[in-house]
């Protein structure tokens, strides 16, 4: 039959590479490990002397490590929150991408709590956190919400990984009882099935305030001070857009280099990068209509203290990263994006591998410029970053590079479970749910026992997956 | 109950900085130098704060004294997530040293910018150690510090008082 030739194709297509590891893979581990063991170093080296190691100083306490903190939290809005929504509204070219976004939340979270980490004076007391703990401060906001965030978005990754690793276990000859232990027992059986398919939809609906009140209170921490540019009552939603939009950035960007690598033109198709451009596209003018309120509110209301903020990222000595900015976020992506002659796949890495910087810019332009033009105006800083702040940002990149590396080599990086699903069942699906949107009779009792009937029983996908020759 | 303040008469001062480095000695603050200077790293709990008033030619050189407010509904307590920094039934805002765990979100949240954060370990000139105040406690590297109304002098005078 054609459909299990199709089935079978998909497996050996998308297991490939856990099979087969090629020499670039190797010199790539390589590469990066090397980076990440320097990043290690310079963090020793800070944790023995101090921070003082670091470019900050008074008045700008706060510098790249913060900006890393608000950046890698940011990239890790798209995936779970992308995804979740995708299936929340049953859309069907969701089933290719789903996991590789996913996957970038997961990973990157950690760097966003290494950051945090990486700042504190004294990493020995991080306990005092629990034992002291007090919910006044918004930093203890942002420690509940982004361990809750982290938590689900893991069980939001590994629910819909579990078909797909007992299908490791039963025709991977490699890691056995590492996928007996992860597959949880998984059969196949009509009651696992319905169970997992419940779960998931719960908790895709249940990730989605989570991923909001991250960025929120992350937002928070800077909103809550009295700080000029920082006390803004947009930052909460002004954050969490600036968050979606550099998550779907980095998300292009690694299924572009997923798809380069591992030759899945068949699965992360145009389409699917079309539609992310155009989403990544509204989220670029929301962001400048964001940016745009921001800063014209602050210079209508023309506070002194506001405006030495102001000025110092327009024309002082912000300025460079202010405009860079603007080019990365604003300019680059309407040029490559608006219109459909540009918005090729070369045009889509270009405009997100700029969005990536330009946020991380817009991170660093939001944090640091405030501190060093304080309320009082006596005290002026300059912050240059040392090459320790340096280090631990490549260090951070390298090690979230490399760990998704390593996912992509012990599971499969796209659902192979939801694609099956997707060629078995998807077409008639829509096809009957469209009938549904359309004037006429809706489709009666007995049209959908017959079509359950079609399929097996309950959850129709159950059989032909696992146990199936 | 009463609060503790302080005035300082700026028509009297003369900017000669007696109290500044009397604060300093009496707090166990490290000496400032050049090289930490240069880098905006000098601690200071009281500092004097120099600006300039009014436009070219009639500009006016204006130097004033500034300690930490003990503001009455203080920022910098607000956001600590750990209670490092808080303030006595007296209105003092004093902090833990040992609670703390220097993410310095106090020190951005205060408006004065008055806390200072310890960059390295303290560390004083040769023989100068032996000077030090045995009253305050010596700060370690990586917490925040701040002026604390000199309460262990106040506590002094309380025990002389019951006495
Ligand atoms: S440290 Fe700043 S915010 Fe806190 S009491 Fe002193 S002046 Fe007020
Ligand atoms: S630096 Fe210390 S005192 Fe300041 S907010 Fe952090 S834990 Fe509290």
């Amino acid at each position: 039959m054609d459909l299990a030739k199709a089935f079978e194709q998909d497996e050996e297509i998308l297991l490939k590479p856990i099979r087969v590891s090629h020499r670039n893979f190797y010199i790539t581990v390589a590469l990066l490990s090397a980076v990440v063991a320097w990043a290690f170093v310079a963090y020793f080296h800070q944790l023995r002397n101090g921070l003082g190691v670091t470019g900050l100083n008074r008045p700008v306490y706060w510098g790249f490590y913060i900006t890393n903190f608000v950046f890698f939290i940011g990239i890790s809005h798209a995936g779970t929150l992308i995804s979740a929504i995708l299936r929340i509204s049953q859309a069907e070219w969701r089933r290719s991408i789903t996991r590789s976004a996913e996957v970038i939340t997961v990973m990157v979270i950690f760097f966003g709590v290494a950051s945090i980490l990486m700042d504190l004076g004294r990493p020995d007391r991080i306990m005092n956190i629990i034992k002291f703990g007090r919910f006044e401060s918004p930093l203890l906001w942002d420690v509940t919400s982004i361990t809750i965030y982290l938590t689900a978005s893991t069980v939001y990754l590994y629910l819909p990984l579990i078909p797909d690793i007992a299908l490791m276990r039963d025709k991977v000859g490699k890691r056995k009882w590492f996928y007996t232990v992860l597959a949880l027992g998984w059969r196949g059986t009509p009651r696992q099935w319905h169970r997992l398919e419940k779960v998931i939809s719960v908790m895709a609906i249940l990730v989605i305030p989570v991923a909001v009140s991250v960025h929120t209170v992350v937002s928070f921490v800077f909103a809550m001070t009295v700080q000029p540019m920082w006390h803004s009552a947009i930052f909460g939603p002004y954050f969490v857009v600036g968050a979606i939009y550099s998550g779907i950035a980095a998300l292009i960007v690694a299924m572009a280099l997923i798809r380069w690598v591992y030759h899945l033109e068949n699965y992360l198709k145009d389409v699917h990068f079309q539609n992310l451009g155009i989403l990544l596209f509204v989220m670029t003018l929301l962001w400048t209509y964001f940016t745009f309120s921001e800063y014209l509110t602050t210079f209508y209301g023309a506070e002194p203290t506001h405006m030495q903020v102001f000025w110092s990222k327009f024309t002082g000595e912000y300025m460079l990263e202010f405009w860079g900015m603007v080019l990365c976020c604003l300019v680059i992506p309407v040029i490559f994006l608006s219109n459909r002659k540009m918005r090729t796949m070369k045009g889509m890495v270009i405009s997100s591998l700029a969005i990536t910087m330009g946020m991380w810019l817009e991170r660093f332009i939001i944090v640091v410029p405030t501190l060093a033009n304080p309320r009082l105006p006596y005290e002026r800083g300059v912050y240059h970053p040392s090459w320790v702040e340096l280090s631990l940002l490549a260090g951070c990149f390298a090690f979230f590079i490399l760990l998704y590396v390593l996912f992509t080599k012990f599971f499969p990086i796209v659902s192979i479970w939801e694609i099956k699903e997707g060629r078995q069942h998807a077409v008639s699906e829509v096809a009957a749910r469209i009938k549904t949107y359309l004037p006429g009779n809706p489709p009666t009792a007995a049209d959908e026992t017959e079509e359950r009937d079609a399929g097996t029983p309950a959850i129709p996908k159950a059989e032909p997956f696992i146990g199936s020759p | 109950m009463a609060r503790w303040g302080m005035v300082i008469d700026l028509d009297k001062c003369t900017a000669c900085q007696a109290c500044v480095v009397a604060c300093q000695a009496e707090n166990n603050i490290p000496n400032a130098n050049p090289e930490s200077a240069a880098k905006g790293r000098n601690i200071h709990w009281l500092e004097m704060i120099p600006f300039i008033e009014e436009e070219y030619p009639h500009t006016r050189m204006r130097l004033l004294p500034r300690p930490c407010m003990h503001c009455e509904n203080p920022p910098c307590i607000e956001v600590c997530p750990v209670g490092a920094t808080q303030i006595s039934s007296e209105g003092i805002v004093g902090q833990i040293n040992a609670r703390c765990i220097g993410c310095r979100y106090c020190t951005t949240a205060c408006p004065y910018t008055v806390k200072s954060f310890n960059w390295f370990k303290p560390a004083w000139p040769k023989g100068m150690e032996r000077y030090l105040n045995p009253d305050v406690t010596v700060r370690y590297n990586g917490v925040v510090e701040k002026c604390t109304f000199c309460h262990h002098r106040l506590q002094k005078a309380r025990d002389k008082a019951r006495f």
